[in-house]
Order: structure tokens, then C-alpha cells, then sequence
């Protein structure tokens, strides 16, 4: 990797926007970030579960050309209000399906609830974005199952030199 | 607050746990070559140690029996883990409990409180 992954976090949540609830998970993923990725948090936002504003958002960063990956927290699950899966597959033009399935498949061993998750990841443009759950702890676990891919998806995305990634390319 | 000394050489592993015990409101201090392991322990006194078998190259049953005799932190609980199934060896050398990998880390954290409090 030659410059640092330029990491956007969102959190979908009608009462972390609106102010009832504290946001703990987008915290706590610009912690794990941190930590494991050579990786710089460059943008956050909280969003209320409202599809157009989430695919609004998701445009803007992937489009304005500062941001690798897009984390979202929230919104993934079978209420009525749970939005960011469609959001997302609104502005995405290459879904990454595998990203998704191993973040299940490890949850699975876990709890049988995560085949609830709806959650999708993908590309547009040069961003990666990726659904994680709403709870500080799943999206933490679930981050964790794909970051040692993200680094040299990142590379892939960007088209820098073989290896650049951490990883030869054999896809 | 609770005080967690990770021994830990995996970058996404230490990253995960140390983020997840803050969560919880809990304190982690990070190690991930044998030579730190008992002078961090000596200089920090936290409340339990988790240590991989593996660290960097080295096994670290050295640092457990160094751990062990030490009259500073000889009583502080210690989990090892490993991908191995080392259990009966990591016992009889001193260790308070043993996990194997692949676990899920809200487990680990679980046995972590359990022990340290």
C-alpha cells in the first residue's frame, strides 16, 4: 500500500441522529481502523435511516475522489426502518458479494441471527463500501472477518503496482 | 476499569480486542514481542494477561513461567491461547485457563472479565 487508505465512516440510525442516542459503533470503528489498517479516517457522518439521504451521501464521497472505503453502521436488519442495503445497492455498480458472505459466515458461527443480515458491500468508482451491523460489537466483529482482504482490494481499486496490497493479485 | 495486558502479534486480533474492552469501558495495554511481556506486566500490574502462544516468531512459555515466578505479578490470572490445542501444556505451566482458536472474541472478552474480577 502506498498511501494510506482514506477510510469514511457513516452511522444509519434515526436516534443517533436525532440526538436520543449516542453514537458508540461509528467510534468504534474509526478505532479499529486505526488500529489495524494503514488507514486514515477522513470523513464521518450520522444519517438518519432514510434511504435518499444514505445514497445521497454515498455519491457524494464516492464520487468526490478523497475516499477509498466507506464503512456503514446500521440498518441492515429486517425492521421496517432498516434501509442501508438498498441505499447502497442504489449507488453501487459492482456488488462484492464475497465481502458480505464471509462477514455472515463467520457471524454464523457465532449466532444463528446473523442470516438476517441484509447487508451488502461493492464498488462505485474507486470506493470500496462495505454494510456492517448497527451494534458497536457485531460491526467490530465483522470489520475484523475482512480487513486482512481490504488493503489489497484497495490496491486493486486503485491500480497501484503489483504486491502494493500487501498480496499478489491471483483473482 | 479493568487493566488487560494483550501479548499479541496479530494486528487485527490486538486491534479488535483492545477496541472491544474500551467499549466495555476497560483499559488494554499492548505487547507483541516476548522480551516486553514481563517488564510491561512488572511496570503496569493490570488486572489480567492475555497471551498467545505464539508471538512473533517465539512461543512464549518462557514469559509465562517468567510471569509465574515473579513476585510482582505471580498472582495475576493469565489466558493463553493458540490455534493449537496446547491446553494440558499451558496448564501445567502455570497458565489460569486456555482458549483455542478460532474464538469468538465476545467469548474471550467474557472469560476476560470473568477471570479478572
Amino acid at each position: 500500500m502506498l498511501n494510506p487508505i482514506r477510510v469514511a465512516v457513516l452511522t444509519s440510525s434515526d436516534r443517533a441522529a436525532a440526538g436520543i442516542y449516542v453514537d458508540k459503533s461509528g467510534p468504534a470503528l474509526q478505532t479499529l481502523v486505526r488500529r489495524t489498517l494503514p488507514a486514515q479516517v477522513v470523513a464521518t457522518k450520522i444519517l438518519p435511516d432514510d434511504r435518499a439521504k444514505i445514497a445521497a451521501q454515498l455519491r457524494a464521497w464516492a464520487d468526490g475522489g478523497e475516499i477509498d472505503l466507506i464503512l456503514i453502521t446500521g440498518g441492515t436488519g429486517f425492521t421496517p426502518s432498516d434501509v442501508t442495503p438498498e441505499a447502497t445497492r442504489e449507488v453501487l455498480e459492482k456488488e462484492s458479494p464475497g465481502l458480505a458472505e464471509a462477514m455472515r459466515a463467520a457471524s454464523l458461527r457465532i449466532t444463528p441471527h446473523a442470516m438476517l443480515s441484509r447487508a451488502v458491500c461493492g464498488i462505485r468508482g474507486l470506493t470500496l463500501i462495505v454494510n456492517l451491523p448497527g451494534s458497536p460489537k457485531a460491526a467490530c466483529e465483522n470489520l475484523q472477518v475482512i480487513i486482512p482482504a481490504l488493503p489489497h482490494a484497495i490496491a486493486l481499486l486503485r491500480g497501484d503496482p503489483p504486491g502494493a496490497g500487501g498480496h499478489a493479485h491471483t483473482a | 476499569m479493568t487493566k488487560i495486558l494483550i501479548a499479541e502479534d496479530d494486528r487485527t486480533m490486538r486491534g479488535l480486542l483492545s477496541t472491544l474492552l474500551e467499549l466495555e469501558g476497560d483499559q488494554s495495554v499492548l505487547v507483541s514481542h516476548l522480551a516486553e511481556i514481563l517488564p510491561t506486566a512488572e511496570e503496569t500490574l493490570p488486572d489480567l494477561i492475555l497471551l498467545d502462544v505464539h508471538l512473533a516468531g517465539d512461543d512464549t512459555f518462557p514469559a509465562l513461567q517468567e510471569l509465574r515466578s515473579s513476585p510482582h505479578v505471580s498472582q495475576i490470572p493469565v489466558i493463553m491461547i493458540s490455534g493449537m490445542d496446547l491446553k494440558d501444556k499451558c496448564l501445567s505451566l502455570g497458565a489460569t485457563e486456555f482458549i483455542l482458536k478460532p474464538f469468538r472474541p465476545q467469548k474471550l472478552l467474557q472469560r476476560i472479565h470473568a477471570l479478572a474480577n
